[in-house]
């Protein structure tokens, strides 16, 4: 006769497994709408690409095997490379501004100011804004003619900072970068007003006590306490930079002038549509993804390296 | 249990390229298009029926936003009697630019959608949208409601000897509109030569700082070929056409003196201070409103523009136009200038044939007396295209028509590619602020073509290598009877 306690044990053993297992169990139900929408709309279209890119294709005829000849083309593409350059510039421009910028925004709407809420909501208005709308907007700020900026430098005897703003090749990029630096500011600013108010204040009263200044604060409490915040935010904008510039680029230069602030995706989208040539658009974006993958996961490796140590 | 679901998720993924590398092109679901004769043979058999009735059907019409004030409302007038009068519903999408049409038109193909008819360029219809196999072929369609057009205007949707779009809203030609008030005010002569262009510029620019000599809305980049098609149609001696159909068809390069002169000769505009950077940014409407607020003295436009100057200007100033100056050495040659039946009604390729009964009754419907005057009456109609549309009545149709339509050519841009129109578009403001020299402007066009040629085996007369095959795709499965009202 077997051992009831052992009987018992093996029993409880064989139930929790169970239990685990059902536990477990839901929770992959629960994601699996998600995870087929995360397919069909992801994963499938990205192996689809992957496919036409090694074809010569109009998005109407039939698709012609050309192997890899689309990729040779892109690589000879000048424009191509001058977009990859400006997606580049942009996105580690606008990333280190809006940080810089959004941390600084945060600390400051973290004090007990009078009509600290309005500044968080008028700092975070923007965010809410169509793309279309602001590049519209800021097309209209920026007119040489009519625009606020010049006629603004004008008024207060500048005339010597008129530029074009949208129409000199060496600045244009920037003024979109700004635009796009306007428009999500805010958003960086939530975060890391969230990751502030998770710090502790006894650690600054601490800090205090043993005579630290408000600059030791920042950099010795602050700054490491808000690090996941920070690579949250910094890989958000980096990652948002490269892949959703397409509207703002669009609406106020369309590329130009002179592709001085084509990014990869106008190129693209300009290569598809307009030139009819889908395979070579479809290899230009799995380089892109490419570039995207290997800078994302870089940086998400130094950024949370240190941690692990 | 992590090994499980490791394995389940890799297969999901496995699965999934699988998927993705099975499927073909799409492939045509209809039934292959009756050969030519027997089309015709339908088609005469067709006509001798009663037209069916269209009632219950929906016609979906799509094109880029309407610019001429007042015709939206002209056209949903129409369409609603069009309505009432055949029992169909009329779904418009007029929206975006008319250079998004390809892709409006790429994307609505791709993702199913049905267009019936679709407003078009002479440019897009001549450079990319035939080619590609996206636009049906209307010679036999329109046959009993042609001769309700001027038929010269044709010659801007025909390719090997087929119609291929109907031509709609206006003829144009290109012009400078100038303030005649401010010119005489100034005590300015009407410039022929550049050298005369800048004598006004200089004067202008002394007597009234805060006005620009010369506006143009360079912010829209596809409005720049306008400008080296002037100056091409001079340094060419006159022969633009035939040296960019030599071009196009690889007997000549774009590297040759005449294009070459013809970038430079564009350089001095921004140097000499007749146009200036403000240029660079303004688009359509900025243009007509500094040319109305009297913030610049002259303006290159096209003759589609009269009714926005018009609106723009009001009674503020006397218009005036003259041709683009003169600016090549040898000042025997004309000023000649782009022109012709820019815009275009057109069936996609991809309209389901069973509607072309109802899309032939729709042209029929408005290009009736009455329905065509109130919709292309709006479109500054200074030669009109279809005969019956009152030609505008406009203080400078007299110059325009007597001066201007004679010294009128084809735009380029209707028969470049789309690659080489954007190569030329980007080297034209950048050869004028000085970015580039006009040799690499030239450079950097005619890669443009050895790349499309090595690319996409790009050929001009491309219809020669079209199978049956490619011309059935194009062609309507049957001639439709539809009701002709006189």
């Amino acid at each position: 006769m077997k051992n009831t306690g052992s009987l018992n044990l093996e029993m409880r053993k064989k139930f929790h497994l169970s239990s685990k297992w059902q536990r477990a169990l839901t929770a992959y139900w629960m994601i699996i709408p998600a995870l087929i929408l995360y397919v069909v709309l992801v994963i499938y279209p990205m192996f689809k690409g992957l496919y036409i890119s090694f074809h010569r294709w109009d998005g109407l005829s039939e698709m012609k095997w050309i192997g890899l000849d689309n990729y040779k083309f892109v690589f000879a593409d000048k424009i191509f490379w001058k977009a990859i350059k400006n997606s580049f510039v942009f996105a580690i421009g606008v990333t280190l501004v809006k940080n810089i910028l959004g941390l600084f925004l945060a600390l400051v709407v973290n004090q007990e100011l009078r009509g600290r809420t309005f500044f968080r909501a008028a700092a975070f208005m923007p965010v809410t804004f169509a793309f279309v709308v602001i590049g519209v907007l800021w097309s209209w700020i920026y007119n040489p003619t009519f625009g606020l900026i010049n006629n603004l430098l004008q008024a207060m005897g500048l005339e010597s900072w008129i530029q074009g703003w949208l129409s000199n090749p060496k600045i244009a990029l920037f003024s979109v970068m700004v635009v796009d630096i306007w428009k999500w500011t805010g958003f960086h600013m939530v975060l890391f007003l969230a990751g502030l108010q998770g710090i502790s204040k006894e650690y600054y009263e601490a800090a205090e006590i043993d005579g630290a200044g408000m600059f030791r604060k920042f950099f010795h409490i602050t700054v490491p306490l808000l690090g996941q915040v920070t690579a949250v935010s910094v890989i958000m904008s980096m990652v948002g930079a490269f892949v959703g510039n397409y509207d703002v680029v669009y609406v106020m230069t369309g590329g130009g002038p002179f592709h001085s602030t084509e990014v990869a995706l106008t190129w693209i989208v300009n290569t598809t549509f307009r030139y009819a040539q889908v395979g070579k658009a479809n290899a230009m974006s799995m380089i892109l993804f490419v570039f995207v993958a290997i800078f994302g996961l870089a940086q998400f490796y130094f950024m949370t390296r240190n941690k692990a140590e | 249990m992590k090994r499980i679901l490791y394995v389940l998720f890799s297969s999901i993924m496995v699965l999934t390229l699988a998927v993705a590398c099975a499927q073909t092109a799409p492939v045509a679901t209809e039934e292959p298009a009756a050969a030519p004769a027997q089309i015709e043979a339908a088609g005469e058999a067709a006509q001798s029926e009663e037209a069916p009735s269209i009632a219950g059907k929906t016609l979906y019409i799509q094109g880029s936003a309407i610019t001429y004030p007042g015709q939206e409302d002209a056209w949903n007038e129409v369409n609603a009697a069009f309505e009432e009068e055949y029992g169909v519903t009329v779904v418009t999408n007029f929206s975006g630019l008319w250079s998004d049409i390809p892709t409006q038109l790429q994307t609505a193909q791709m993702a199913g959608e049905t267009v019936d008819i679709t407003t078009c360029g002479a440019n897009q219809i001549n450079s990319t949208l035939v080619r590609a196999g996206m636009i049906m072929d209307m010679t036999d369609l329109i046959a009993p409601i042609q001769d309700r057009w001027v038929q010269s205007t044709f010659t801007s949707y025909t390719i090997d000897g087929k119609i291929w779009a109907l031509p709609w809203d206006s003829a144009s030609t290109s012009a400078v509109f100038y303030n005649k008030t401010m010119f005489d005010e100034l005590g300015i002569e009407q410039p022929t030569t550049y050298a005369d262009i800048v004598a006004a510029a200089e004067v202008i620019t002394a007597s009234k700082p805060d006005v620009m000599p010369w506006v143009h809305q360079g912010k829209l980049q596809y409005m720049w070929p306008m400008w080296f098609m002037e100056t091409f149609a001079q340094t060419s001696g006159n022969n633009s056409i035939q040296y960019t159909t030599d071009f196009l068809s690889g007997t000549r390069s774009f590297n040759s003196a005449e294009e070459i002169a013809a970038f430079e000769a564009l350089k001095p505009f921004f140097d000499d201070g007749v146009l200036t950077q403000a240029s660079l940014d303004t688009d359509q409407t900025g243009m007509d409103t500094a040319f109305g607020q009297q913030k610049a003295a002259m303006m290159y436009a096209g003759t589609w523009e009269i009714t926005n100057i018009r609106a723009a200007v009001g009674d503020a100033f006397e218009v005036g136009v003259f041709e683009f100056p003169i600016v090549a050495s040898d000042t025997s040659v004309l000023s000649q200038h782009g022109g012709g039946a820019d815009s275009c009604l057109t069936v996609p390729s991809f309209a389901p044939q069973e509607d072309l009964g109802m899309i032939m009754q729709y042209f029929e419907y408005i290009t009736r007396v009455d329905n065509a005057n109130k919709i292309l009456s709006l479109a500054s109609p200074l030669l009109p295209v279809v005969s019956s549309v009152t030609p505008l009545d406009e203080p400078l149709a007299g110059d325009l028509n007597a001066i201007f339509l004679p010294h009128t050519i084809g735009f380029l841009d209707w028969i470049w590619p789309a690659e080489v129109n954007d190569a030329v578009m980007a080297a034209i403001p950048a050869v004028m602020t000085g970015q580039i020299t006009s040799e690499e402007a030239a450079m950097s066009v005619q890669e443009a073509y050895d790349t499309l040629v090595a690319e996409q085996e790009y050929k001009f007369d491309w219809y020669s290598d079209w199978t049956d095959e490619d011309w059935a795709k194009v062609a309507p499965q049957s001639i439709p009877t539809f009701e002709v009202v006189e």
